[in-house]
């Protein structure tokens, strides 16, 4: 038994179509320790009852947290979400007080999933052998053999390498803590709406000291059997917010 | 775009059509009313008639690709092209300013989706071929799109969605000019006895339908009567003594005159679902006098939109960066002031200045709402500043918030007189290209000379893609074995222009081609006489990096010789070696040495200086003279420094 708690965030707008899918791409993981969180982000469809129906479907190991009316945007959804983490975890289990260095996140966006039930117990087992920051493989509903996920060599830095870390992205939670949080946010002291995960991780993968990618594919982006039209439209907002974040560089 | 363009004209035959400058606007179409008078026929008369512009009416089938060329810099406006050399669609679509006028949906081969599958027994796949996709780069890159209804807009938005999001499509309907109205008028004002018979269009073509209407008479027991081949005036005047009209179209149509002329005179009409406007607000009203207004308001529609699209100018964001531009003596508020007035904005990144030139910065952006002053410091001239100098410029690119983009440095200027030039070129660029090299005249010592010796073309209009942005091209990229990046030895500057995602070069236009290279590297005064040329004919860049040459070696000793050995992986040790200019090290140079070295450097000429200096080599015949004065606004910065 690991002693590593794995919490899977996962941001939603007008997701509801899709999340049973993630449902059960947990149900049939081999690694059966986690929680999965929920948190919506001003859906206009069914995302809250459906989301409040998977609470139950997976026993209780879920958390879903309603919009509360600011739209917050992918990643101020997940920061929020990633700095809750360590109350949930303690709500959800009777013992000692699980410290950041032993909680994994991983990020499954609303419209995607898991598509090996050996994700998180791979996963897992990296960080058993120290990684701090591990990604893997992926494929598109469209296309099995378009993953854009891969090796980032050892010292150089992400900010000037291809991206290569795209999905499926989980961290420590210790590692995320020593993240400035402006790095998150843009020129102006917002935070990014778009771009979020190269905005997301580059900064750990910068300030990780064992970066581990996973030539597995684990996870499956949906980009026609769920939201096409939404990823398509964001494309050049996500792009401005790459330059931007990839030109900056790092704040301490 | 003058003498150097984009599209090989060389074998062009001479033009059997002049069009006279004078014309503002050149209207196209297959016919024109005297030779055939249909309805898109008198619809581009009306519009014709009422242009505020002079307006020249040109055949489709006489649209050649010289008389694209010749008269690149006027509006277009293609309605029916089905004579045009399908040929020059691209090149219409890739550099013309151009509205289209639809009469029918021409994304199909048949001009009708039915049609289509009459003929060929499926139904209409024309979007996804060839043909439409050639169709729909024609309508992507037209500046607006007048439809005749909002169903047959409603249709051609489902075989090019684009065209829905764009915003730029307006329903102007069948056009009808001042004669129209008042005869309609007249006739009204006779308030002659009716008939109690409902006219019946006897055209033998089939898609008018005849039969159906016939049908539906007898089906619905109304008297009618056959009409066909009357003088318009009698044919109006026939619609005003009849009870009414039955037009019953076999196919698709767009908003046929006769369903209009009947209403304004008084029929009671009869229409099934291929008249496209049927439904319409304006048509399904009683109230004659809204029909009126809307159908008189017709041609001002289209032609505030055409006058729309001639006036619109582009936004153009500039972008820079600084670092102690006060201590390094650049013409950097000089260089800012020059692209002030005409950009939307002017994005500044400042790396760290530490000499007053943040804080001045910041005191001018308070000031001046169009600039836009951010810091992001950078630990210059070490192993963390390799690519920094392409960085900064990327985060300045990143928060440019207009079409188009414009780069400047903080030791250029931008002439005063080429302010309009510049929107006018970023306005006319072809949609293929997505940046333009413009000319940059590099002064060599304070005499005024120019340097010869260096290719004269800069990366600086861009438009704003997303994927845009500063760095080291992928193949210059080299990775040390501390991991850090860095480029390949004096390949690069590390501020090209590459794609964000691959890091690949991306292409670029310019005005400067291999014939003017070859001037340059053959005949010094030939090409002096080009540079002259181009200068007075683009929007030009003036480099004033180099005209104090003794500032320049001392920036080299503060600043460049640290950061270039950086950005290239070389020792930054300060040790007689690294130093391009002298052999000692720079803590050993002395004001002396350095007023020396430019009297040295002012007499053998420019060169490119990332290694040692060749005293020896003597480049002094490698320049020329622009005849053009320098801006005005560098003129103080000038006598400073001469």
């Amino acid at each position: 038994m690991s002693d590593f708690k794995f919490v899977i965030i996962t941001p939603c707008f007008n997701a509801s179509k899709n999340l049973d899918n993630i449902a059960n791409s947990l149900l049939e993981q081999t690694h059966e320790d986690w929680i999965w969180i929920i948190s919506d982000d001003e859906s206009t469809d069914d995302t809250g009852e459906e989301a409040i129906r998977l609470v139950n479907k997976v026993n209780g190991r879920a958390c879903y947290f309603p919009s509360n009316g600011d739209k917050k945007f992918a990643l101020k959804n997940i920061v929020t979400r990633i700095e809750d983490a360590g109350d949930i975890i303690d709500d959800q289990y009777n013992g000692p007080k699980i410290t950041d260095d032993k909680v994994i996140i991983g990020v499954i966006d609303g419209d995607d999933q898991l598509c090996n039930p050996k994700a998180l117990e791979l996963v897992v087992n990296e960080y058993e052998r120290g990684s701090d920051i591990v990604w893997t493989a992926h494929k598109w509903d469209v296309n099995p053999e378009m993953n854009v996920s891969g090796l980032l060599p050892d010292k150089i830095s992400p900010y000037h390498y291809h991206w290569c870390a795209s999905h499926f992205r989980t961290f420590r939670k210790d590692l995320f803590n020593k993240v400035n949080k402006e790095n998150f946010k843009d020129a102006y002291g917002e935070w990014f709406k778009r771009g979020y995960d190269q905005a997301l991780m580059l900064p750990m993968l910068y300030l990780s000291g064992n970066r581990k990618y996973l030539d597995e594919v684990c996870y499956q982006y949906n980009i026609i059997s769920v939201s096409m039209d939404r990823k398509f439209d964001t494309t050049s907002e996500q792009l401005n917010v790459v330059k931007f974040v990839r030109a900056r560089g790092f704040i301490e | 775009m003058s003498d150097y363009n984009f599209v090989d004209f060389s074998n062009m035959t001479a033009p059997q059509v002049e069009i006279p400058d004078s014309a503002k606007v050149v209207f196209v179409s297959d016919y024109f009313v005297g030779e055939y008078s249909g309805g898109a026929e008198l619809s581009n008369q009306a519009l014709i008639d009422s242009s505020p512009l002079e307006v020249f009416s040109l055949k489709s089938k006489d649209v050649t690709m010289e008389l694209l060329q010749r008269n690149q810099t006027k509006f277009w406006v293609f309605s029916n092209i089905g004579e045009l050399d399908i040929n020059l669609l691209p090149s219409v679509a890739t550099n013309m300013e151009y509205s289209i006028v639809e009469y029918d949906f021409k994304f199909c081969k048949y001009r009708s989706p039915r049609k289509h599958k009459d003929a060929e027994g499926v139904e209409c796949d024309c979007p996804t071929s060839d043909f439409g996709k050639l169709m729909g780069f024609y309508f992507n890159s037209a500046r607006s799109v007048y439809f005749m209804s909002e169903k047959q807009a409603e249709y051609v938005y489902e075989a090019f969605p684009f065209l829905r999001v764009d915003a730029k499509c307006t329903v102007i309907s069948s056009l009808f000019d001042q004669d129209f109205f008042k005869t309609v008028n007249v006739l009204n004002s006779k308030e002659a006895e009716r008939n109690d018979k409902y006219v019946v269009l006897n055209s033998p073509s089939w898609i008018k339908g005849a039969e159906d209407s016939i049908k539906y008479c007898e089906e619905n027991g109304l008297d009618y009567d056959l009409v066909f081949g009357l003088d318009y005036g009698k044919f109006l005047e026939k619609l005003s003594t009849s009870k009414g009209v039955v037009m019953m179209p076999k196919d698709w149509d767009t908003c046929p005159r006769m369903a209009i002329e009947a209403k304004l005179l008084g029929c009671d009409v009869r229409l099934n679902d291929n008249v496209l406007h049927k439904d319409e607000e304006w048509f399904n009203t009683d109230d004659m006098n809204e029909v009126t207004s809307y159908l008189y308001m017709g041609p001002s529609r289209f032609w505030n939109g055409v006058m729309h699209d001639i006036n619109y100018a582009p936004e153009v964001s500039s972008y820079t960066t600084s670092y102690n531009c006060k201590k390094s003596g650049y013409p950097w508020k000089e260089s800012i002031g020059s692209v002030l007035p005409f950009s939307k904005e002017v994005v500044v990144v400042d790396g760290g200045s530490d000499d007053g030139t943040y804080e001045e910065l910041q005191e001018w952006a308070e000031a001046e709402p169009k600039l836009k002053v951010f810091q992001n410091k950078v630990n210059w001239g070490t192993n963390e500043s390799r690519i920094s100098d392409g960085q900064q410029k990327a985060m300045a690119r990143s928060l440019c918030t207009s079409e188009f983009c414009f780069q400047i440095d903080a030791d250029e200027v931008f002439h005063e007189d080429d302010q309009h030039k510049l929107i006018d070129i970023a306005k006319h660029m072809p949609r293929n290209v997505d940046i333009l090299c413009l000319p940059v005249v590099e002064y060599w010592g304070t005499s005024g000379k120019v340097r010869a010796d260096i290719i004269p073309h800069k990366e600086r209009l861009t438009r704003n893609t997303p994927n845009m942005t500063h760095g080291i091209p992928r193949q210059l990229r080299q990775i040390n074995e501390a991991g850090e990046t860095y480029c390949d030895w004096a390949k690069s500057d590390g501020c090209n222009l590459i794609d964000v995602n691959t890091f690949d070069p991306l292409p670029h236009a310019s005005f400067y081609d291999g014939r003017a290279e070859g001037l340059r590297q053959n005949s010094v005064s030939d090409y002096e006489q080009y540079l002259n040329w181009a200068t007075s004919n683009y929007p030009t860049i003036y480099h004033f990096s180099w005209f104090n040459l003794a500032r320049k070696v001392r920036s080299f000793r503060d600043f460049w010789q640290n950061q270039w050995n950086s950005t290239f992986n070389k020792s930054t040790d300060d040790t007689a070696e690294n130093n391009i200019f002298f052999d000692k090290p720079w803590k050993d140079v002395s004001e002396e040495d350095i007023a020396e070295c430019a009297t040295k450097l002012t007499c053998i000429g420019p060169r490119v200086c990332h290694e040692k200096v060749d005293y020896e080599v003597d480049n002094s015949a490698q320049m020329v003279t622009i005849q053009k004065q320098p801006p005005k606004v560098v003129d103080g910065w000038m006598k400073e420094n001469s």
